[in-house]
């Protein structure tokens, strides 16, 4: 007989053992299993020799010159004014983490740290909490002018401050929950398909045969996932450049 | 649902800010500095070979002139 384990299984956190900075989870082995990958994959774009990078570069160095230059590009088409290459290490960082768990957890019995609401919070509520510091820092008392649009007359007023302080206040959330709902609901889709194309495997006669279907579904929806990891992993990145934009160019 | 287990909040946040300000720092000091710079070398070279080029050429046009 086969166990039917629930789809959502897979983003349990399980102990690992403990340890001087607590307890070590799935989820801090797949961090760390993280940082090792990008060490290897931005070391091998180095020369051995010297510790530097070659000026005709080669496949993993092109690699990462592409996604270099897709990131700064965004980050001066978004932000306007000379600030904008200030944040480009803190929106290419952000980029680069959240696309490396994305993919890290489209792995095989592996885990995605992205798919945990506390995760994707703790990512945007200490972005929208260092926006605000730059905005302030910038401009002052005029940060306030951000919940007050140019040009509104006294009346209207009364009705868009809140407005645009509730939007504000739910920047982050909506920031956090976007990110995790994707993942979440893609990783249950894809474990449901799974899961099915198991139990049919162990049914006898035309019903052991029909279980390619499901696993036919299931690489398509793979390949979307692959798709959604990238895109999350972007449009999270661009909606922190829209916010530092409107912090930096006050409105 | 697992993700709203509560006495894992703490540590998940811990290692993720944590992660993502070494991810961060590691960048910042070791490999995007030296990728900027490479970027930025690689475009001078090209524009002094571009330059030299004209030059070249310019001289190979004059040359032609004179024979015609």
């Amino acid at each position: 007989m086969f166990n039917i384990f629930s789809p959502l299984e897979q983003f349990e956190i399980l102990p690992i053992f403990n340890s001087v900075f607590g307890i070590i989870t799935n989820a801090t082995i797949i961090l760390i299993l993280i940082f090792i990958f990008v060490f290897i994959f931005f070391k091998s774009s180095f020369n051995q020799k010297d510790n530097s990078l070659y000026v005709i570069p080669h496949r993993w160095q092109v690699i990462i010159e592409i996604i270099y230059k897709a990131i700064l590009s965004l980050v001066t088409d978004n932000i306007s004014g000379n600030k904008a290459q200030y944040f480009f290490p803190l929106v290419f960082s952000l980029f680069f983490f959240i696309l490396n768990i994305n993919l890290i957890g489209l792995i095989p019995y592996s885990f995605t740290l992205t798919s945990h609401l506390v995760v994707t919070f703790s990512l945007s509520i200490a972005i929208f909490i260092g926006i605000n510091i730059i905005c302030f820092r910038l401009h002052g008392i005029e940060f306030f002018s951000l919940f007050f649009p140019a040009g509104t007359s006294l009346v209207l007023a009364l009705l868009l401050v809140p407005v645009e302080i509730l939007s504000y206040v739910f920047r982050p959330i909506s920031l956090g929950i976007r990110l995790f709902a994707n993942m979440m609901a893609g990783h249950t889709l894809l474990k449901v398909f799974a899961g099915f194309a198991w139990t049919l495997m162990g049914c006898s006669g035309i019903l052991f045969f029909s279980h390619l279907v499901p696993l036919l579904v299931l690489l398509p929806l793979l390949g979307l996932e692959l798709a959604v990891a990238f895109i999350q992993a972007f449009v999270f990145s661009v909606l922190t450049c829209l916010y530092l934009n409107d912090s930096v160019n006050l409105h | 649902m697992p993700q709203f287990d509560l006495y894992s909040f703490s540590g998940q946040v811990f290692w993720t800010l944590t992660g993502f300000y070494l991810f961060y720092f590691f960048g910042l000091y070791f490999y995007l500095t030296k990728f900027s710079s490479i970027i930025k070398m690689r475009q001078k070279l090209i524009l002094t070979y571009i330059k030299e080029e004209k030059i070249k050429s310019n001289v190979v046009n004059s040359f032609n002139f004179f024979k015609i």
